[in-house]
């Protein structure tokens, strides 16, 4: 534009000198519109650019990683004066992250019309992918001046993490034993009365205190009650999501939130019910939700990404065992991006019968050369016997390799 | 026309002499009864709901009847039953609450699923069978059931599948400031139900029903409407989309719209303004739908901006 504006004034000092050699009427005239022509085209410029409008919009509210997020600036120009060039700036961030990304769009309109400008967003990671529409800059027809104009539309789209069920059994089965519950199992039946699960027809060798007498003299045949049984919630699934400053953490954060919701998606889809906890950093707690179908699956996630800021440098076990000091758990996953002694610490005061660490790392590092620097033992092959000791397992998924890592999971 | 014109617009001013600030509301269940639909109310205690059903039975002079629907209500209580007559030797029919005009349902969530299938069979047939013997239900026949979401803990609130046999969806919500000040200085003498006049007839209202039954209809109108509804079904956030019954139910609602703005054609805007009443309490959504807050409201606005309305050019 700076060239332009050279070119102009070069272009009145050509004019203004052909005027004063050719003295006549016409010239004058010639050096007097080239003059004024600036000013009219920024009189124009400044009436069609302040009374534009833009929106934006997405049909799209929640899509998957890598998933083409279709989005629509519509332009709407009320003035008969076309604009011969608008650049539209859009800022994408992903609220996990701190850094944004731009995107420029340059289009044309004309006078008293509508314009959509659509483009295609996709996300990497997953996380509240949140658009803004910056503003809009107006450049007149030859490009001398340009006005911005600040708009303040935004949008929030909520790109889901992918989930993979993990191969291998990863709770054994405890089931043999009766417990309170609320709950009932769907899939099989049980021994407590309290609810019954299904009705069928007498077998040779079912019990006569399970026969339905009023269904059996309706349909003149013995019918017999199956019981339920109560299924119940001894699993826990936590997130720490405490990463160093060193480390990338969008990539971490979704490698975490991936391995997390993956294991939590494999019990759900085995009717495993489990709590899933994790540390919210804006409401200062760790939320603990029970996972017993798929809308309380989606809640997690929504819990969790609508958390803007969700590292955080302190020990989440520490505030956990605090809000739930004497709860017992059959199986305890811990996931994490970190190992320390006091995480250590706190995860052996958790009381379960299983405990394991899924730590996540990066292709090169070894949680081997993490848990050297540990105070249990100075060697690495002790600290793990150490840590098994403890009666924790250790298992590792590599963060670029997520899908593969996961389903081939061992646990046991 | 006009003159059934005239008349819909008198209901409306005496109904509003009751239920201040919600002419809205009152417009729509007004379209819903010409449209020979049945209509929900949603809503908190102590809004006004019977107060608009009575207001209606009295402005157009229907047999009313309410039911307090309790967990102890049964299917005989609304349908009705015979009764062995010894004398006779005969059985006489007594009738349910369900025999009369206009059927005020109040907490239909807090009554058994059985007795919400018993109302439910009669609003879709407009038939009542005991003891395999059928009766009509007198014409014309409206069922305004409310719900109340709140303490819903222990109720049975309809099922989606069954929410589709209600034309519309309303939410009175409470009065604004002004309205609010009105109501109270209104019910300190006298009951404001005693104001409302009788200006129409059960044969007033089925001639309404028929004169809205002829309103013309353009292709292009049927086939923004077929649109929007096809778009419920194919949004990826939408686990069930709104059936061929709802498409009846805009179908019919835009015709009572076009009445009752005192025309005998359908305009795309008649389609827009009705088209969430009756199509948000068919959808359901996806689990996923959560992730991002996203409602049905906010579904059906992107599917009313993607369709664009057709354009329709008067000679």
């Amino acid at each position: 534009m700076f060239s332009n504006k050279i070119r102009y004034l070069l272009l009145i000092a050509l004019a203004g000198l052909i005027s004063i050699l050719y003295n006549e009427y016409i010239m004058g005239l010639l050096f007097l519109i080239v003059l004024l022509l600036p000013l009219v085209l920024l009189a124009l410029l400044g009436i069609s650019c302040g009374m534009v409008k833009a929106e934006l919009h997405s049909m799209v509210h929640v899509a998957s990683k890598g998933e083409k997020v279709p989005i629509t600036i519509q332009l709407y120009n009320p003035t008969i004066i076309p604009i011969y060039g608008m650049k539209i700036d859009l800022i994408i961030r992903n609220r996990f992250a701190s850094k944004h990304h731009k995107k420029e769009l340059m289009v044309t309109m004309d006078g008293r019309s509508n314009l959509c400008v659509s483009c295609d967003l996709q996300s990497k990671y997953v996380g509240n992918l949140e658009i803004t529409l910056k503003g809009i800059r107006c450049y007149d027809y030859l490009k001398l001046f340009s006005l911005k104009k600040k708009c303040k539309a935004s949008l929030m789209i909520a790109i889901l993490p992918n989930f993979y069920e993990v191969e291998e059994e990863i709770v054994t089965n405890r089931s043999g034993q009766y417990t309170e519950s609320e709950h009932y199992s769907p899939a099989k039946s049980g021994d407590d009365p309290s609810e019954v699960f299904a009705i069928r027809k007498y077998r040779e060798g079912d019990r006569i205190q399970r026969i339905h007498w009023k269904l059996s003299s309706k349909q003149n045949e013995l019918m017999i009650k199956e019981f339920s049984d109560p299924v119940n919630c001894s699993v826990l699934i936590f997130l720490d999501l405490s990463i160093s400053k060193d480390k990338d953490s969008l990539a971490y954060i979704d490698a975490l939130l991936e391995s997390a919701l993956s294991i939590s998606y494999t019990l759900l889809m085995r009717k495993q019910y489990h709590y899933f906890s994790w540390f919210d950093s804006k409401r200062g707690i760790c939320r603990r939700m029970q996972v017993l179908s798929e809308k309380d699956f989606y809640e997690i996630i929504a819990g969790l990404i609508e958390n803007p800021n969700p590292t955080h440098p302190f020990n989440a076990l520490s505030t956990y065992l605090a809000q739930y000091p004497k709860e017992q758990y059959t199986d305890v996953f811990y996931i994490t991006g970190e190992i320390s002694d006091g995480k250590l610490d706190y995860l052996s005061l958790l009381m379960a019968a299983e405990k394991r660490i899924i730590y996540l790392q990066e292709e090169g590092n070894n949680i081997r050369q993490e848990i050297r620097s540990l105070n249990i033992n100075k060697n690495a092959e002790d600290n793990v016997n150490a840590i098994a000791k403890l009666g924790i397992g250790l298992s590792s998924i590599n963060i670029h390799n997520l899908r593969s890592e996961i389903q081939n999971l061992r646990l046991n | 026309m006009e003159q059934y014109y005239n008349k819909a617009m008198q209901i409306i001013n005496e109904v509003n002499k009751v239920v201040i600030g919600k002419r809205n509301i009152i417009c729509k269940v007004l379209t819903a009864i010409l449209a020979k639909g049945h209509i929900l109310l949603e809503d908190n205690p102590g809004v006004g709901k019977t107060t608009l059903a009575l207001a209606f039975s009295k402005a157009m002079k229907l047999n009313y009847h309410r039911l307090q629907f309790t967990p102890d209500v049964l299917p005989t209580d609304v349908v009705g039953f015979h009764l062995y007559n010894r004398e006779g030797e005969s059985s006489q029919y007594k009738p349910g609450a369900i025999m009369c005009n206009l059927f005020l349902a109040d907490e239909i969530n807090r009554t058994s699923s059985k007795t919400q299938s018993a109302l439910l069979e009669v609003m879709e047939e407009g038939k009542v069978t005991v003891d395999s013997v059928t009766m009509d239900v007198p014409k014309p026949f409206v069922v305004i059931a409310t719900q109340n979401p709140i303490g819903s803990v222990g109720t049975q609130m309809l099922p989606e599948s069954q929410l589709d046999r209600f034309m519309v969806r309303l939410t009175m919500g409470y009065p604004d400031l002004k309205s609010e000040i009105s109501i109270l200085k209104q019910r300190q003498n006298s009951n404001p139900l005693d104001q409302v006049d009788t200006v129409a007839c059960t044969e007033d209202i089925l001639a309404m029903q028929t004169i809205v039954e002829d309103v013309f209809v353009h292709d292009s109108i049927y086939e923004y409407i077929t649109l929007l509804i096809e778009q419920t079904r194919v949004n990826p956030l939408i686990a069930l989309g709104v059936s061929p019954r709802g498409s009846l139910a805009v179908t019919n609602m835009v015709k009572a719209t076009a009445f009752l703005s005192g025309r005998d054609y359908v305009i795309p805007s008649d389609v827009q303004y009705i088209f969430k009443d009756v199509t948000a309490h068919r959808i359901i959504l996806k689990p996923k739908a959560r992730v991002n807050n996203v409602t049905v409201d906010n579904l059906l606005e992107d599917i009313l901006h993607i369709v664009k309305p057709p354009r329709i050019i008067a000679k």
